[in-house]
């Protein structure tokens, strides 16, 4: 079942009395569950697409559905916003209370519901962002990918159907990117929620079930990391790049060695290596 | 060749009381030469935003000596602004602080407010555009219309525009893309050899530090961990991690390798490096 669908989506602006398009008749359907990755050069389209899952922006033309309501639908903003949560990159800017259990139930009490449950979903939200320990600590207090878990739990609260992340690691350092990683491929897995998330970062890709490669608001291409890695030269062609374990292989294949160029992890790129290694002192 | 600027047993703590929980740097010492290019690597709250602002004269330490060309500057206040005079430092998004109605007038900002002549000004803002890879088409466009990366590239031109012998750039390729990001180090590479500027780079990203700082400097809890070239620094790729930094990815490629009996050395952490050992170890390729 599609989660979402996107039909025919178009988006521009004015500047200078040119029109500008930003996405050009997009067609897309997100898999209920699925682990969607969107990678494209700065301007391919991907924010703007992003803030389109959940009515940032609304369609010029064609038409955006997620989880049955049409973005367009302003009397169901509500139901669409509590079942596809957005996260950003800029934890700092989406944390709005004096203590983590108070921001995470910030939306629930706007959505007014009821004290009991409130509790109950803002313990359960902090327990699946491993942050229960830490909430009543002062926001301010913790480090990026703590602040990033804790909005995170704020959306989960809210018990989404479906969370857009849009570069969610950016400004994390090593530690930070992993524990949000993590936590995201967790809830993608264990709670079945369905994660769509904008990155720079290769190796994140890798995390995800599918790859949409977005350019000059067209899909360029759409396939699982494996396969998309694959062509590691329009990648390259159009600004991005491949997890350095896969630029190896392809090196090595290029320069004539029996590797078969479709590792996506260290392991398995090693793994790779080692087999071919092997082989050699057969020959020998 | 001496250092053009050095620190001594630097320390800094938020509160004058200096509780061991407010302080974000500890007897930190390290020196520079003119033409380096340096890497900063430490877990967030490690302190290296704190010893960027110290070396660009823009926070004084609670306790240390500063050294400039070799003398060292007793009075804190006069070490700040002869660290100003010669540090130019790039935050963290820098495009926010992109404010002129022109990228001419933003770049040019600095020099005039040096007092410069049109002339001299007019020079300043060409050569630091051309460095940054600023084309002069986009002189009379407003920063604001510009894409993510060329905003990055103004902002960078804005700093180089002051002719800073040291640059220093905190986290500058956050949120680029894959392509923006190789040619703004490319181009830092580009600055640091045509005018021998010594750059500071500031990231958690170990890879991008790895392939173009001649030396590293980690910092672990406001401790100086290590100050090394990539090699030494990757050689103990336990303690990193302990420091809260990542192995780059090929180092963990290379590490595997060793474990499963390929033996080619613990130092290698660069692609082009592991394709130049690898394909030496199988042999030519067919």
């Amino acid at each position: 079942m599609s989660i979402v669908e996107i039909r025919d989506l178009s988006f521009s602006y004015r500047k200078d009395g040119e029109e500008k398009v930003v996405l050009d008749k997009l067609n897309i359907d997100i898999e209920d569950e699925s682990f969607v990755a969107v990678i494209g050069q700065n301007g391919s389209g991907k924010s703007t697409f992003a803030k389109h899952l959940n009515a940032i922006l609304l369609p010029m033309g064609g038409r955006v559905v997620v989880c049955g309501i049409n973005t367009k639908n302003e009397k169901e903003l509500f139901a669409l916003r509590k079942n596809a949560g957005m996260v950003f990159q800029n934890p700092d800017n989406q944390i709005v209370a004096t203590t983590v259990e108070e921001d995470v139930a910030f939306g629930l009490e706007n959505l007014g519901i009821e004290y009991e449950e409130m509790h109950k979903r803002v313990k359960e939200a902090l327990i699946a962002v491993n942050m229960y320990d830490l909430r009543k600590r002062a926001p301010h207090l913790l480090s990026g990918g703590q602040k990033q878990r804790v909005a995170i739990a704020g959306i989960l609260a809210m018990e989404p159907r479906c969370i857009i992340f849009d570069e969610p690691t950016a400004m994390l350092d090593p530690v930070g990117r992993r524990e949000v990683m993590d936590t995201i491929i967790r809830l993608n897995k264990e709670k079945h929620i369905t994660v769509i998330m904008i990155t720079h970062h290769m190796d994140e890709v890798v995390c995800a079930s599918r790859v949409i490669v977005l350019n000059k608001g067209k899909i360029e291409m759409d396939a699982s990391p494996r396969e998309v890695f694959k062509n590691v030269e329009k990648l390259k062609e159009l600004g991005l790049d491949a997890p350095q374990s896969v630029l190896l292989l392809h090196a090595l294949k290029d320069a004539g060695f029996d590797v078969e160029a479709n590792a996506l992890t260290p392991e398995e790129c090693a793994e790779e290596i080692l087999a071919c290694l092997k082989k050699r002192e057969v020959q020998k | 060749m001496s250092n053009i600027i050095e620190v001594k047993n630097l320390s800094y703590s938020y509160s004058a009381d200096n509780l061991a929980k407010d302080t974000a740097l500890v007897n930190v010492s390290f020196g520079f030469e003119q033409g380096e290019f340096i890497g900063i690597a430490g877990h967030t709250g490690s302190g290296k935003s704190t010893v960027a602002q110290i070396l660009a004269g823009l926070l004084t330490p609670s306790e240390g000596r500063i050294f400039i060309d070799g003398e060292e500057i007793e009075d804190y206040k006069e070490a700040c602004r002869a660290l100003r005079r010669r540090v130019g430092i790039v935050f963290q998004y820098p495009e926010h602080q992109l404010f002129e109605e022109t990228v001419y007038k933003d770049i040019a900002f600095g020099p005039k407010n040096k007092g410069l002549s049109e002339e001299e000004i007019d020079r300043c803002v060409r050569k630091s555009a051309l460095l940054a890879g600023v084309g002069e088409e986009l002189f009379e466009a407003s920063p604001f219309e510009l894409s993510g990366g060329q905003k990055r590239r103004v902002a960078i031109a804005g700093v180089l525009a002051t002719e800073p012998k040291v640059l220093i750039l905190d986290e500058p390729a956050a949120g680029l893309d894959p392509k923006s990001k190789h040619r703004l180090l490319k181009e830092l590479h580009k600055i640091q050899k045509e005018e021998n500027t010594t750059i500071i780079l500031i990231s958690h990203s170990m890879e991008d530090l790895s392939e173009h700082a001649q030396r590293i400097i980690v910092l672990n809890h406001g401790v100086k961990f290590k100050d090394a070239s990539p090699k030494e620094i990757f050689s103990s790729q336990k303690a990193l991690k302990e420091c809260g930094l990542e192995i780059p990815e090929i180092a963990q490629v290379v590490s595997l390798l060793n474990s499963g009996g390929m033996n080619i050395g613990s130092d290698i952490f660069t692609l082009k490096e592991a394709y130049d050992t690898i394909t030496q170890k199988l042999g030519v390729g067919k």
